[in-house]
């Protein structure tokens, strides 16, 4: 069965393209969204497997997403993926270290990378 | 030898004063001469006055004799020459107590003396004659009288003309005196006039012009303008105020430029950071939008060739955006006491294989005696990266790095000093000035950001340190680094 993976990000071109080379792999089940409202509420119907989150969006931070998703039972145990712009260790520490996220991806990133985080995080 | 402003002050005054006492005692010692001679002078008139009485006391003194023969001559006139003689007599007792200044004098007076002896003889012969009148002895007698009278009063004259003469004398020296005493009264005023104009424009020169000068400078620095120099060497108070306020300048200028330098140095950070997070994004597309592409459409040679290339722009990119970002970062640091010799070793352990394969050689001359210092390993780690890659790529054909460690004490402070050498082509004086600015690089077409010197020129004086580059052109650069050792978190 394919893995769920839902990606909140503003930028909705990145959006596209991610969707279009992970579709392709035929390996996933991709959702996307470019409101993070919207991305919570696709995270509570559908129980992805995992999210790819960015902290930098302008109606809210990747780290409140995070947060809402971790105070939400249906949600709290999916495991979040940080996408960022912001390189560091520290950073991504700072935004989401109070839930226990630990993972990122920083932007850039190539199709590849993408997969073997989530073969990395899901086992 | 210095000469303070008080001491100049002092001496001229000193000079002044010595001027005016030696000019008063001058004046005294001749004004006493001169009152030595008015008394003198005083003195000789009085002599004269005495002189001229007793020549009428001799022409009085035989009018009682003439008179005694004269027919119905009074025989009182025998009383009459009594008494005028004895006038005379009192003359000659004046003058004696006088004194008699002169040998002429006293010769004279001897003479006066014994006409009046030889007077007072005759007449008494004169007098003794029975029937004196018209006697014929009498008139031989009284006749000598008069003879004797007229020398007397003759010498007299010449006593009188030898105090003239004195007089005279005195007189003509007065006037000299006087004469003396106006040259001096004139010469004193115009050497006095001569020292206070000198002494105004000596102070002048030396004390007033400078502080103008260095009041119309201070003004314009006020204004400004820290370029200006005041270039006064006196070795005086004023010198020393002039130093101080040339370092003063120079501080503010050093501070000026460093306040510059870190206001460039923040506002760049800030628009780097912007800049870097802004084109991430789309960076992020691009990537995934060319994966895509390539996978769709049918892979040639050229085509394959093509993405490649793009994706290489896109990492080129990505790499001079993690630059920036670094360069805008300043994350904690974590001082550790570390040899710098090790962290050195550590960034030639990675670079040695590179540095090797460009035939270039390493040759280290460490002070062994350097002790510990206080660093964030992993960021001079960076510097000396950038350093010996820099070194490096100045060296295509080859050559050697020397790599140098000394102590050294600055300022009453204690470095640790490291000297990286190349044998390279150099760096124009027109780069040199610019090396450590952001985005400065002579390597764009081999990807340089021109940020790495200028992060390290960071992460150097975030360690209270100094890093600086010396340069000839085709003959190598040198790189000095100056660490404080005892600088901690």
């Amino acid at each position: 069965m394919n893995k769920k993976v839902l990606f909140i990000d503003d930028e909705t071109d990145f959006l596209f393209f991610v969707k279009l080379n992970l579709d392709k792999t035929g390996r996933f089940l991709v959702y996307t969204a470019d409101d993070p409202q919207e991305g919570i509420k696709i995270a509570k119907k559908e129980r992805p497997d995992i999210i790819f989150l960015d902290i930098c969006m302008p109606q809210m931070s990747g780290g409140s997403v995070a947060e809402l998703l971790s105070e939400d039972r249906g949600t709290s145990g999916i495991p979040v993926v940080f996408l960022t712009a912001l390189v560091k260790q520290d950073e991504i520490e700072s935004a989401g270290g109070s839930i226990g996220a630990r993972d990122y991806l920083a932007k850039p990133v190539l199709v590849e990378d993408i997969i073997a985080k989530i073969d990395s995080v899901l086992g | 030898m210095r000469v303070g402003i008080s001491l100049r002050i002092g001496s001229f005054l000193t000079l002044f004063l010595a001027e005016i006492i030696i000019l008063m005692i001058t004046f005294s010692v001749v004004m006493g001469g001169h009152k030595e001679n008015v008394k003198l002078l005083y003195d000789h008139i009085e002599r004269s006055y005495l002189v001229d009485e007793l020549r009428i006391a001799f022409c009085k003194l035989i009018m009682p004799v003439n008179d005694y023969l004269i027919v119905g001559g009074d025989p009182r006139e025998q009383e009459n020459f009594t008494d005028l003689s004895s006038e005379v007599d009192k003359h000659f007792f004046e003058m004696e107590a006088k004194g008699l200044l002169f040998d002429d004098y006293k010769e004279l007076l001897r003479n006066l003396k014994d006409s009046h002896n030889q007077i007072k003889e005759l007449a008494k012969e004169v007098f003794d004659l029975p029937n004196a009148v018209g006697n014929v002895e009498a008139g031989a007698l009284t006749e000598s009288v008069d003879a004797v009278a007229d020398k007397a009063v003759a010498d007299a004259e010449t006593m009188h003309q030898v105090t003239y003469k004195q007089f005279n004398r005195i007189f003509q020296e007065m006037q000299r005196t006087e004469n003396v005493l106006d040259m001096l009264i004139l010469i004193g005023a115009a050497f006095n006039i001569f020292l206070v104009f000198a002494g105004l424009v000596y102070i002048s020169r030396t004390v007033t012009r400078p502080i103008t000068i260095l009041g119309a400078l201070v003004n314009e620095v006020g204004k400004g303008n820290l370029s200006r120099r005041i270039d006064i060497n006196s070795k005086d108070e004023i010198g020393d105020l002039a130093a101080a306020f040339n370092l003063m300048t120079d501080n503010l200028k050093l501070l000026q430029q460093e306040l510059t330098q870190t206001e460039k140095m923040a506002s760049l950070g800030i628009l780097a950071a912007g800049v870097a997070h802004e084109l991430k994004n789309p960076l992020a597309i691009i990537t995934q939008g060319l994966e895509y592409v390539k996978r769709c459409i049918p892979q040639d040679d050229n085509t394959r060739l093509s993405f490649d290339k793009l994706m290489q722009s896109v990492t080129r990119m990505d790499i001079i955006i993690k630059g920036l970002l670094d360069f805008s970062r300043s994350s904690v640091s974590e001082y550790e006491v570390s040899d710098v010799r090790a962290v050195i070793e550590d960034v030639l352990t990675l670079t040695e294989h590179q540095l090797g394969l460009k035939s270039i050689k390493v040759i280290r001359q460490y002070d062994d005696n350097i002790p510990q210092l206080s660093l964030d390993r992993n960021k001079m780690r960076q510097v000396f990266l950038n350093v010996i890659i820099n070194a490096r790529d100045a060296m295509p054909q080859g050559g050697a790095i020397t790599i140098l460690s000394k102590e050294k004490v600055a300022q009453g402070r204690r470095m640790a000093v490291i000297e990286v050498d190349d044998t390279g082509c150099g760096i124009p004086a027109e780069s040199l000035k610019k090396v450590f600015d952001p985005f400065f690089t002579t390597k764009q077409k081999s990807g340089g950001t021109g940020l790495g010197l200028s992060i390290s020129r960071g992460i150097v004086e975030m360690h209270k340190g100094s890093i600086h580059m010396e340069s000839e052109s085709g003959k190598g650069t040198r790189v000095i680094i100056e660490l404080p050792l005892n600088y901690g978190r």
